[in-house]
């Protein structure tokens, strides 16, 4: 009876295996690629049933990944470091931003040319969180910035010609230009920073276990980001039913500023040892981790 | 006609105000969008707007339910003894003292994406007026009655069904009242906070996106739609009430 409910479960097309994804914000092209993956049917040609669960400002899902509730999680690669540091056994299978999407956008008026040069700025970034940390020890900018909360809108910063805020560079300088501000900014890869960002995490149990279904979920998401960066304007449709605030013309923008970011490396998704290696020395300079953890076992290329 | 002119007046004044600060300070709309750019944004947004306010409706009425429900039960279990009360209502407050802000992230992990985990912590945010001034209720009836009912022997089940809940009602009403209110606002934040709550975003989530986007009009058009919730739930805990409430001295 084993055998054949068994043979009968291996048969059945119609029992794909389910991957829920939770990404770290609400559907946006920072995600196109797996909203194309979805909409050209790649996930289902591998045989995979992908729901893809947005997040928001607190969702955590890292949190949602350990406790089971989703098979993959989509963080940045310092939470793999620190998952796994909290006893999270959790490891990172695809690092899509190569390069890092987010930067520090000033008026073009007031430039900055290093990030030496935000010293007697205001800045709105999330004080407490690891990049600001890192760039506040690296450029020894302790006290001689002015650090706030980053509003969630870009309000204040348009009132104030001097002033500095974090931002993605695949969204504020067009939300900043549609109402006619002139913006520049510093990447966050040139502070030296080496995270990888928005990276795929799965826990290290279903990595193990399940090698062939994540390589088919990773391949089918590698090509949903290939034709999502070929031609954004074709998947625009799947990505505003997801989310009715966006638009086409701001996706096809967005995924243009994207591409250099994760073309840069050898094949869509891959990671370097040396590159999570820098990243532990960097954490471990600014007292974020403990240790030694091994980079080679953060993560995994499929 | 004349009960609501002053009400119109003070609307109608209002706006004239708040585009007249617009055009005297000359603030851009992605500061502050005007009354027309307000209403530009339900014609053209309209679908985004109502189907996120529909999302939340659902949320916050199934809260003010369980808030209601839950809440007069609880109520009950804490009035039937002085001692549960004395040892339990203490800590009902936690409820109501507990930061959302410190909750909601927890109850996603705990409860999952979605609808559910606005609920809860909606339920959360608008319980605790339920419990408090029905339980005060319970024990509000006049002492002289009590006396009577024990006179005649009434069982307990007797004394709870024909003195103690009547004289509870009244409190139970004012309690809904707020909860109704809170269970809006809790809804909203929980939306805030756990981002689309799953696959399709409420009124939270259009607030967070849409001031991300420097749509203020859109976010102010948000609130409003929220505010004509939160009156429409007061509005039918009041008729609730007066049926509930109907024929007793002192109620309208």
């Amino acid at each position: 009876m084993k055998q054949l409910i068994l043979a009968l479960l291996l048969l059945s097309p119609a029992l794909a295996q389910e991957i829920r994804l939770a990404t770290n914000w609400f559907p946006e092209p920072e995600f196109g690629g797996y909203y194309a993956a979805l909409q050209d049917g790649l996930y289902q040609e591998a045989g995979l049933e992908v729901e893809i669960l947005p997040g928001g400002p607190e969702v955590n899902p890292l949190a949602l990944l350990a406790t089971g509730q989703v098979e993959v999680a989509i963080s940045d690669a310092e939470e793999v470091f620190f998952a796994r540091a909290r006893g999270i056994p959790v490891v990172a299978v695809f690092a899509l931003f190569q390069e890092s999407p987010r930067g520090f956008m000033y008026h073009r008026e007031y430039p900055l040319t290093t990030f030496n040069d935000l010293a007697g700025r205001t800045v709105a970034t999330t004080p407490g969180a690891t990049l600001w940390k890192y760039i506040e020890a690296t450029y020894n900018l302790a006290g001689r910035v002015r650090v706030v909360n980053n509003p969630g809108t870009l309000g204040p910063w348009l009132q104030d010609p001097k002033m500095v805020t974090q931002m993605f560079v695949t969204a504020e300088p067009y939300f900043a230009r549609s109402v006619g501000a002139d913006p520049g900014w510093l990447s966050v890869s040139d502070s030296g920073f080496a995270a990888y960002e928005s990276v795929l995490v799965v826990r290290e149990d279903f990595a193990q276990q399940n090698p062939e279904v994540l390589q088919a979920f990773l391949g089918a998401s590698r090509e949903g980001w290939r034709r999502f960066l070929a031609q954004p304007g074709q998947y625009a449709p799947v990505l505003v039913a997801a989310n009715p605030n966006l638009d086409s013309e701001f996706i096809v923008w967005s995924a243009a500023q994207m591409r250099p970011l994760i073309e840069s490396g050898k094949t869509i998704g891959s990671m370097e040892l040396e590159r999570w290696q820098k990243l532990a020395n960097q954490l471990k300079e600014v007292n974020l981790l403990n240790g030694n953890p091994d980079p080679a076992e953060a993560f995994r290329n499929f | 006609m004349r009960r609501v002119f002053p009400s119109l007046l003070a609307l109608v004044l209002g706006i004239l105000l708040w585009q007249g600060v617009i055009l005297a300070f000359d603030l851009p709309p992605y500061l502050v969008p005007g009354p027309w750019e307000v209403l530009g944004a339900f014609w053209q947004r309209s679908e985004l707007l109502f189907g996120a306010a529909l999302i939340t409706l659902e949320a916050a009425l199934a809260a003010a339910l369980a808030s209601g429900i839950l809440g007069l039960a609880i109520a009950l279990i804490l009035g039937s003894s002085e001692f549960l009360r004395r040892a339990f209502l203490p800590y009902a407050m936690v409820i109501q003292t507990t930061p959302v802000i410190a909750v909601a992230p927890l109850i996603v992990v705990w409860f999952g994406f979605g609808f559910r985990s606005v609920v809860i912590t909606a339920i959360i945010t608008s319980i605790f007026p339920v419990i408090a001034a029905t339980t005060t209720g319970l024990s509000a009836a006049d002492p002289k009655l009590e006396d009577l009912f024990r006179f005649y022997r009434a069982s307990p089940w007797v004394l709870l069904f024909k003195l103690r809940l009547p004289a509870a009602l009244p409190y139970f009403v004012s309690g809904l009242r707020i909860a109704a209110g809170l269970a809006v606002v809790g809804a909203i934040v929980a939306e805030y906070i756990s981002g689309m709550g799953g696959n399709r975003g409420g009124l939270g989530f259009v607030l967070v996106d849409s001031a991300h986007r420097l749509e203020m009009e859109v976010v102010f058009a948000a609130a409003l739609l929220s505010i004509a919730m939160g009156i429409l739930f007061l509005g039918t805990v009041n008729l609730l009430g007066r049926w509930l409430l109907q024929g007793r001295p002192g109620s309208e």
